[in-house]
């Protein structure tokens, strides 16, 4: 089998994906579309992590907080405001942005493990004020949240939410590929690599460094957003320091520095329990040991370990030499 | 010859392109650049030769804007470039091969060398430098899709200097080509320098192998902890005793 049909068969695991997502919820139950839907939503903050982290090389764990502000916002917006829903989501991507952008600005002299620190800071900062501005967020209460609705078609069931996430999530997830394809992410993946290289290439380090914190909180943002129509309901413990190390883990089990690999980590983290259900107790423990087993032997994440292989068998793309690194 | 005296005053062709005038650079409290000042004439090659820590490689970073230094000036095509930022200064036309090669490890041949064309937003031009780096660099054709950590010494600077050359600058400071290579490649990285020279780029070479720099090279100036203590074309200087006792391995 030679190179050119190799190359044709690229876009075939695509279109069969595809096609399985359009048609999955004709066979399965509302649970299955319930939880499918949840994983759109950790694919889309698993992407913006991914540009930020496996990209642009700044770790972050201020992740929890952006998806709190894009999904308070929307919250707030629709619930107190009235506004419609499409401007909720919109209005909070675009404000949790500008709050990367600005969170970016203080950040721009850390790195690695001190970044972490700083933006694990910013996580407990903003889960305190969801508990002590009660005028805004009703504190300890939570809020509720009514389903989307655009012109008055309401995505009020499981079905329609499940179609509402897969076309947004799939839209992201294209702009993702473009932007990383261009300048922008040559720029990102420069400064991951060597900053100093990266600003004798003719790279604006401050600027690009916070214009991936915006883009970053955007895609989260949009996430929180759309997980409070969703779900309906924001409880604001959930919006811990904890979720934020969850999304990370989603990006380095998937694959830093891969969209693919924000996909499969936001698969393993969210179906596999599902799949482990019926271990009972053992869930817990057989869970752990996977992931354990999964970096040790998938040390480039489950991308990583597809690349490899796609390499060496197949002799396509280019072999990984070290682990995609978190900061340095 | 006086302390600093400059090629450019000694009827040497081509206007300077580059003006250092008494720089002073300190790293923290330590200084580094005591004072110096030197010019690269339009189309030259000159080379800056010194032990270790006299401040070679800190005056290329002064010019170039990584660490900018704190007195005196530097003045490019007629413009002061002394305190701009080093993303600036590229975009004037200054290309910076750094000691240590400085390379995206994880990223192909191939993409490093698109991002030494970062500054340049026509694909075309792009295109053709790349067309003209793979010319100069063959091997560098040969590995585009190897990732460039995965290459060996000798490939890496290549790639390092293929890398400058396409963003087209006016002037390429080198440092160090040679360090850690071997002979063979040492001769293959010269000539090489040689051909981006007469393809029309001005040079600022950094070496230690004062023999090999010479040799290439039209003005040098030597630099003892961080002032320049000799300097001439380099004809006069592999003549000069000093030179030829302290850098030349001559007794």
């Amino acid at each position: 089998m030679g190179m050119k049909t190799l190359e044709r068969l690229k876009g075939l695991p695509l279109v069969v994906v595809g096609v399985g997502l359009l048609a999955l919820p004709s066979f399965v139950d509302n649970y299955i579309l319930y939880v499918m839907t949840r994983l759109f939503v950790y694919v889309l903050v698993a992407l913006g992590l991914n540009l930020l982290t496996g990209y642009t090389g700044q770790v972050s764990l201020g992740h929890a907080a952006f998806f709190a502000i894009g999904a308070y916002t929307a919250a707030v917006l629709a619930e107190s405001w009235r506004w419609p829903s499409v401007l909720c989501v919109v209005a909070a991507a675009v404000f949790t942005a500008v709050v990367g952008y600005l969170l970016g600005l203080p950040c721009l002299r850390l790195s690695g493990l001190y970044l972490a620190m700083a933006t694990l800071g910013f996580t407990l900062i903003v889960q305190e004020m969801l508990l002590q501005l009660a005028v805004i967020t009703h504190g300890s209460e939570g809020m509720k949240v009514r389903p989307a609705s655009i012109l008055g078609f309401t995505f009020d069931s499981d079905y329609r939410k499940y179609f509402l996430l897969l076309v947004v999530t799939t839209s992201m997830l294209i702009v993702a590929r473009n932007l990383i394809r261009g300048r922008t992410g040559r720029a990102f993946l420069a400064i991951r690599e060597n900053e100093r290289a990266a600003e004798a290439m003719g790279v604006n380090l401050a600027q690009y460094k916070t214009i991936a914190f915006a883009i970053s909180a955007l895609y989260t943002g949009l996430a929180g957003a759309l997980s409070a129509f969703l779900v309906g309901f924001l409880d604001p413990q959930e919006f811990s320091v904890f979720l934020s190390i969850q999304f990370i883990t989603i990006i380095i089990l998937g694959g830093l520095g891969s969209l693919l690999g924000s996909v499969l980590g936001a698969g393993f983290l969210i179906i596999l329990p599902e799949l482990l259900a019926g271990l009972d107790v053992w869930q817990a423990l057989v869970y752990g040991l996977l992931m354990v087993l999964t970096i040790i032997f998938m040390p480039y994440g489950l991308s990583g370990a597809i690349r490899r292989h796609a390499y060496r068998w197949l002799g396509v793309g280019v072999e990984p030499i070290v682990p995609r690194r978190l900061g340095h | 010859m006086p302390k600093g005296d400059s090629p450019g005053t000694n009827g040497a062709p081509g206007q300077s392109l580059l003006t250092v005038d008494g720089i002073e650079t300190f790293y923290g409290g330590i200084q580094a650049l005591k004072g110096i000042s030197f010019k690269v004439p339009a189309g030259s090659i000159v080379a800056l030769l010194g032990a270790n820590g006299a401040g070679k490689s800190t005056t290329l970073k002064s010019i170039s804007g990584l660490v900018p230094p704190l007195r005196g000036t530097v003045a490019f095509a007629g413009r002061r470039i002394d305190g701009l930022p080093s993303e600036k200064i590229v975009r004037m036309g200054i290309s910076h091969v750094p000691e240590g090669r400085e390379l995206f490890p994880e990223l192909t041949v191939l993409e490093n060398l698109k991002m030494g064309a970062y500054i340049r937003t026509d694909k075309r031009e792009t295109q053709r430098g790349l067309e003209r780096v793979q010319a100069h660099f063959p091997i560098l054709a040969e590995r585009r899709s190897q990732l460039a950590g995965t290459l060996s010494g000798g490939e890496q600077q290549m790639l390092a200097i293929g890398r400058a050359v396409m963003a087209q600058p006016k002037l390429m400071l080198l440092d160090e080509p040679s360090l850690g290579l071997a002979p063979m490649l040492v001769e293959e990285i010269f000539g090489i320098i040689g051909e981006i020279h007469a393809s029309g780029t001005t040079i600022l070479l950094v070496e230690q192998n004062a023999n090999k720099a010479l040799s290439v090279a039209d003005y040098g100036y030597v630099l003892e902890t961080g002032t320049i203590s000799l300097a001439g074309d380099s004809q006069q200087l592999l003549q000069d005793d000093h030179v030829r006792r302290a850098y030349l391995g001559h007794r």
